[in-house]
């Protein structure tokens, strides 16, 4: 089976923005049956990246059913426009990142589900300073693992 | 000695003459007396009913059901009083005004808004600014109310005291009637242990929170702007001394992962600028120690985060070491928005960008140009 | 660059179970058919269970067994969303223990009248056949981090042009002492070893990279 083709990308030689300006992508499906596709998700969007659950923001969405496209196909060239946010900044930590990415998830019959990502950047925060104190034993980052039935009573 | 102890207290106004820890660690000796003896009589009641009943003594009548009532009234003046002054302890005399007028809308322990329309993400104001200084435009709140630590402490001492308490004289009277319950008996060796350490760790919290005065800071402008300065005061109420006083500036960032039955929250310091330090200080009883100071966030610094499980948090830490007492650390969080530097396109290469990045003029220059 | 030890690559679900030479899934899956399809899998915190249920789980379900996952949260003591819809022919419970007795007996029960199977994990033995035992040990840590380098790590840097050294069995076993031989805190030593590596590996071009 031939898997379908995903093209996303930016407009522009950029992948690093302001604040405020005005981000624009382009996406295009081939190699599918237009009668096979069923729903075609466009978002901007944040998430975090590290040590802690995954979170997600997002900032533009878009679905488009065949019934809102020309003939019922939702494979040509599609433009989106989005102003982008005061925040968050894209931001790399030393437990944390913040990403932002264009995505385009592709719906098809039979529950079949496919994924493209053009990550970019907004604004222009450098990395803290290195701190390694937490590799030192005598000085490890503060971490609280709280084991459901199996805490004691510390701090007394 | 007489400083710190004075029998009789005068009032004059909003003040008091004598030690705020004296009075907190009185105030907590005379609810948990009150509690003890009203668990006592109730233990000692009930048990005249249901171990070994004697119809000569103590028997069901007016009498007792007004003993009982006077264990129970006991019990509860003791009880509520004692969880009264442990939550009260850390908190603001603002604070507890605001609390006792707006109870049904604020949250003391816990305060969750939405996020600013305009910057998503961004952690909210409200909780900060809606209480104004007296020197400067706002009072911090300070990050963490001691209420539940203590809160849980007194709950714990109070529950596990009061049924130890019952045993022993369900005990006592066993060995009075002249059959002794050796196995109870030597349980309660054990049980007065983990009583008298509830006592002790109770007392311990409440004087390491009351021990060394308030402290309190306030700040010229909210939210702070990276590459700007502004003004804070901090004020450390005595009376006592203290060996060295630290005012930082702190970014912590805090991941919260959750798999199975383990919580995994862990916090790591990724800036600390220390603001103010000062050696030697004598607080005084009746006036706070005031310090003026200025403050900056470096210029290209991450802006405050909040999201479900990750977190981005700035504030203003105070750490103090009173001589032969444990060392306090207070936080005062602060909401940072992001900069004009930060909100640019980034541009140029990256290796510059590693190490002392978020005060290095030459990138802010570059920035500029 | 994002670091290949985040939460998004080692969650149970993101990266398969290592088995150790000469075991494998279809091993495993042959003796939970020949256990009648009971089964309890053991270990202690952040060994690879959930990893390894969260295995089993999709290659049942690839086999067109319907499963019924349940996932119990701290504090959970019953079941969420309990009975499980008809038709299911296995349970699976991720953090079986934290049950009280009564809800352990009515699951057992509810799966024997129903003919469904049952497996579940917990740190200590919780009566049912055993299935597997993980067992956190340095030579699956190994395991854990060539997987990690040779997928995730080389789909990260082929892009940046960018390459961290890897981790010398020295420095796998010092993490593994700073988790307390828990692999998941192994697993995020690793992590802030890595982002103190890559850091002085300075990718070419515009920053930031991603």
């Amino acid at each position: 089976m031939i898997e379908p083709l995903l093209s996303l990308s930016l407009v522009g030689p950029r992948r690093c923005f302001g604040v405020g300006e005005e981000l624009v992508c382009e996406y295009q499906i081939d190699a599918v049956d237009p009668a096979d596709i069923q729903a075609v998700e466009a978002s901007v969007l944040w998430h975090t990246v590290g040590k802690g659950e995954e979170d997600l923001g997002v900032h533009f969405f878009e679905r488009r059913l065949p019934s809102d496209a020309e003939n019922g196909d939702l494979r040509p060239l599609r433009r989106l426009r989005t102003r982008l946010p005061n925040s968050p900044l894209s931001y790399q930590g030393a437990i944390l990142s913040i990403e932002w990415c264009v995505r385009l998830r592709l719906f098809l019959r039979r529950g079949r589900e496919y994924v493209v990502e053009q990550p970019f950047t907004l604004g222009c925060v450098p990395s803290p300073p290195l701190c390694t104190d937490h590799l030192d034993p005598k000085t490890p980052s503060e971490v609280a693992v709280d084991r459901h039935r199996e805490s004691s009573l510390e701090g007394f | 000695m007489a400083r710190w102890f004075r029998f009789v207290e005068k009032k004059r106004g909003q003040r008091r003459t004598g030690s705020p820890l004296v009075g907190v660690a009185g105030e907590v000796a005379f609810c948990g007396a009150l509690f003890f003896v009203g668990t006592l009589l109730l233990s000692v009641l009930i048990t005249a009913q249901l171990v070994d009943p004697d119809p000569a003594q103590l028997s069901l009548g007016v009498g007792w059901w007004l003993l009982v009532l006077l264990g129970v009234s006991t019990c509860v003046l003791g009880g509520g009083g004692l969880i009264w002054v442990v939550v009260r302890v850390g908190t603001s005399q603002e604070r507890r005004s605001a609390l006792a007028r707006r109870a049904a809308e604020i949250e003391l322990l816990a305060q969750t808004v939405p996020w600013p329309r305009d910057y998503p993400t961004l952690p909210p104001l409200e909780g900060l600014t809606n209480s104004p200084g007296t020197i400067l435009a706002y009072r911090l709140p300070p990050a963490q109310s001691p209420g539940w630590q203590l809160l849980a402490a007194a709950l714990f001492a109070m529950l596990w005291n009061a049924v130890v308490c019952l045993l022993t004289v369900s005990v006592i009277r066993g060995h009075l009637a002249g059959r002794p319950a050796w196995v109870w008996t030597i349980l309660l060796v054990p049980f007065w242990g983990v009583g008298f350490w509830s006592i002790r760790a109770l007392l311990r919290l409440v004087l390491l929170h009351s021990g060394a005065g308030r402290t309190t800071v306030e700040i010229s402008d909210l939210p702070l702007v990276p590459g700007q300065t502004y003004e804070l005061v901090v004020c450390q109420h005595g009376p006592g001394t203290l060996q060295r006083l630290q005012i930082w500036l702190v970014c912590e960032e805090e991941a919260t992962f959750t798999q199975g039955t383990d919580i995994r929250i862990e916090r790591r310091a990724v800036w600390r600028d220390l603001v103010w330090e000062g050696r030697d200080l004598v607080l005084e009883a009746h006036t706070p120690w005031v310090q003026h100071c200025r403050l900056m966030v470096p210029p290209l610094a991450m802006h405050s985060f909040q999201s479900e499980h990750n977190a981005i948090r700035w504030s203003v830490v105070v750490c103090g070491q009173p001589p032969r007492w444990p060392a306090f650390e207070r936080g005062f969080p602060v909401v940072v928005y992001p900069g004009p530097a930060t909100k640019q396109a980034a541009t140029g290469p990256s290796a510059s960008r590693a190490g002392r990045e978020w005060t290095d003029p030459s990138l802010i220059a570059g920035l500029r140009a | 660059m994002t670091n290949p030890f985040a939460t998004r690559y080692i969650r149970p679900g993101a990266m398969p179970f290592l088995f150790p030479e000469g075991r494998s899934l279809a091993q495993l899956l042959t003796q939970f058919a020949a256990q009648g399809h009971w089964g309890q899998i053991v270990g202690p915190h952040g060994s690879g269970k959930s990893t390894l249920l969260a295995q089993v789980i999709a290659e049942l379900t690839k086999a067109g067994t319907h499963v019924a996952s349940l996932t119990l949260h701290p504090g959970d003591r019953r079941p969420p969303a309990w009975p499980p819809p008809e038709g299911t022919q296995i349970v699976a419970i991720d953090g079986y223990e934290q049950l009280g007795w009564m809800w352990r007996w009515r699951v057992k029960a509810w799966c024997r009248r129903n003919a469904s199977g049952l497996v579940v994990t917990a740190h200590r033995d919780v009566g049912l056949p055993p299935l597997w035992t993980t067992a956190p040990d340095l030579a699956t840590l190994r395991r854990v981090v060539d997987h990690l380098w040779a997928t995730v790590h080389h789909d990260l840097t082929a892009s940046s042009g960018a390459s961290a050294a890897p981790f010398s069995e020295s420095e796998l076993a010092a993490a593994l002492a700073a988790g307390n031989g828990n692999l998941r805190e192994a697993l995020f030593h690793l992590y802030d070893m890595y982002q103190q590596r890559s850091r002085t590996v300075a990718p070419a071009g515009d920053l930031p990279q991603v």
